[in-house]
């Protein structure tokens, strides 16, 4: 006898003799103990329901399952399988989020490189005028410093002679 | 046929039940006698009751009076010792009475008191 019917047993037990001293404290005038007795009854039914009603549940779920695995012919694939594959199908496509930048597609892309260039040569402009009018005079000095080591003695040169003359750009128009 | 039978068996089974039920728990005439008392002995028992026993009697007795008419015969509630209590009500109580009220004074009509009847008897009056 395993637990399951013991408590089955017990179940039925307590339903029943609750039941039978609910009438008996009933006949003897006895309400508070009738009261008591009615709850203890309607407790056991309730638990005397509710395992019944469990155990017909776990049945069924037992029939049906030995009765899909006897159904499937061998290597067919099971009840889970054909779910599994049915949620595959109806699985929604995953979303391409640039598909704006696909090869075949230029009618986004091209604007927004024109743009892009725009802005750029735009940012490219404003760097080399503020290049041009902060870092010219301050490049000649650093190139000044580091040609002043190649330049003759000056014992050899004379002073007239200033070999550097040479590399002076000639600026023509210039009066 | 046998299952017409069956029908009727059982619902003169169901008929007879319901009305014996009826005749227990309901109430009925009883015949019951101006010149006799009913003299009632109960023992009562507190459980964490923080009141002297002669009050749990007189609560008991207030409680389970309303199930019957008639009145208290003088002097009343008394102690006799040992838990016991006895009072007695005139007109005597007839058998549908008697139950009502011994049921009463059997049940756990008072808060942390239990009560029992010890003895039940009619006398004549005076």
């Amino acid at each position: 006898m395993n637990g399951r019917r013991i408590a089955f047993l017990a179940a039925v037990v307590t339903t029943a003799a609750s039941g039978y001293y609910f009438f008996v404290y009933l006949t003897r005038w006895e309400w508070n103990r009738a009261l008591t007795s009615g709850v203890i009854m309607l407790a056991a039914e309730v638990a005397l329901f509710g395992g019944l009603a469990l155990d017909r549940i776990g049945r069924l779920r037992t029939t049906l399952a030995g009765a899909a695995v006897a159904d499937r012919p061998a290597g067919a694939p099971g009840r889970r399988d054909r779910v599994l594959a049915r949620l595959e199908e109806s699985r929604p496509r995953p979303r391409d989020h640039f598909a704006w930048l696909a090869p075949h597609r230029t009618n986004v892309f091209v604007p927004v490189l024109l743009g892009a260039g725009v802005v750029v040569s735009a940012v490219a402009w404003v760097v080399e005028r503020v290049a041009r009018a902060t870092a010219g005079r301050q490049m000649e000095r650093g190139l000044a410093l580091r040609l002043e080591a190649l330049a003759p003695p000056d014992a050899l040169v004379a002073a007239e002679a200033d070999p550097f003359s040479l590399f002076a750009p000639v600026r023509t128009g210039a009066s | 046929m046998k299952r017409l039978a069956l029908i009727g068996t059982v619902a003169v089974g169901a008929w007879f039940s319901v009305g014996a039920i009826g005749d227990a728990t309901q109430t009925r005439a009883d015949e019951r006698h101006a010149d006799r008392r009913t003299e009632v002995v109960v023992h009562v028992e507190g459980r964490r009751y923080r009141q002297p026993l002669d009050v749990a009697a007189a609560a008991l007795y207030s409680a389970c009076t309303a199930t019957v008419d008639g009145r208290i015969v003088e002097p009343g509630i008394v102690d006799l010792g040992g838990g016991d209590y006895s009072f007695a009500i005139t007109p005597s109580l007839g058998r549908h009475g008697r139950e009502r009220l011994l049921g009463c004074l059997r049940d756990l009509t008072v808060e942390r008191v239990r009560s029992h009847v010890v003895s039940v008897e009619e006398r004549a009056l005076g």
